[in-house]
């Protein structure tokens, strides 16, 4: 997948991962894996990105013995993903445009 | 590789890092170990499973660009977060108060000299019109002559007249509007100083 809209869409998957309920970063990566690769390299600056953009905020709770960090999302990281409903409304119709048959072709 | 190797591994590479964020960098990484171990891996399996030290370096070095630039995808939109506005140090603000009476003078100076560019835009909208309207008495005034040498000399400096008055506005509209431009600029420029640049 073209490198830019996949950068796009991980965002708003692991917004998606968060979006029902509070997850960390092993149980996010698992959960977005079936449908998109994603790395735990990855998945760090985009949880960086998305907490200074106020779309997350990040606690930590005590696991086992140590410290895990919980993300979970906030209001305006719920409406990033109602923005992206809309969002894909347009993409649908872009893809109508790009994939119409060539009938007004002689 | 065991955690203790990968970890001492990351601390070298977020060397050039702050100390905050190279904290952040080595929770996250052995948080992920702990959780795979707890999920069935072994030790090496799950810090295998971080990809190559390479590709982390990579990252790292990415993610400190992006944490720096603040540089977001194109497909996602996020506000920009406001600038906090820079202070003034002490002398700039002592310095400004003191030379009140020579940098107040100034600025009135500029603007009378501004405000006196729009009086002769008006006083030359002023002059098209009198010339338009005299124009226009001229040459009504030209039939009650009752000569027609009369008649041909004061209709034909009316018309002139006219004719000047029409051109003159014409040309004092095109000024106004340089001059309304011009005033955009500065008003601009103004502001941005004011935004604090």
């Amino acid at each position: 997948m073209d490198i830019q809209l996949k950068r796009g869409l991980l965002d708003v998957c692991v917004l998606a991962a968060i979006k029902n309920d509070d997850s960390y970063g092993y149980k996010i990566i698992k959960d977005i894996k079936p449908y998109m690769t994603i790395s735990e390299s990855t998945l760090y600056p985009i949880l960086r990105r998305l907490e200074s953009a106020d779309m997350l905020t990040v606690y930590s709770v005590e696991h086992n013995g140590r410290l895990r960090k919980y993300y979970r999302i906030t209001d305006k990281g719920q409406h990033r993903l109602l923005d992206f409903k809309d969002e894909w409304n347009e993409i649908t119709d872009i893809y109508r445009f790009v994939t119409r048959e060539d009938d007004k072709n002689d | 590789m065991t955690k203790a190797e990968f970890i001492d591994q990351l601390k070298n590479m977020t060397a050039g890092l702050s100390g905050e964020e190279a904290d952040k960098f080595i929770e996250y990484y052995s948080e992920l170990i702990e959780d795979a171990m707890e999920e069935g891996m072994t030790e090496q399996e799950a810090v295998a499973s971080l990809g190559t030290m390479e590709d982390i370096a990579d990252y790292i070095k990415e993610n400190n660009n992006a944490v720096n630039t603040q540089s977001f995808p194109a497909v996602t939109q996020y506000a920009p977060k406001p600038q906090p506005r820079k202070k003034l140090p002490v002398w700039a603000i002592v310095l400004i108060i003191i030379g009140f009476p020579i940098w107040f003078s100034l600025l009135c100076a500029a603007f009378s000299v501004y405000i006196s560019v729009w009086a002769v835009i008006l006083s030359l909208f002023a002059s098209a019109l009198a010339m338009g309207v005299g124009g226009i008495g001229m040459a009504v005034a030209a039939f009650f002559t009752g000569d027609f040498g009369m008649l041909m000399v004061v209709l034909g400096a009316g018309l002139l007249l006219i004719g000047i008055g029409i051109l003159l506005a014409v040309g004092t509209v095109v000024l106004t509007k340089l001059y309304a431009k011009l005033t955009a600029i500065i008003v601009k420029a103004i502001g941005r100083q004011f935004k604090g640049a």
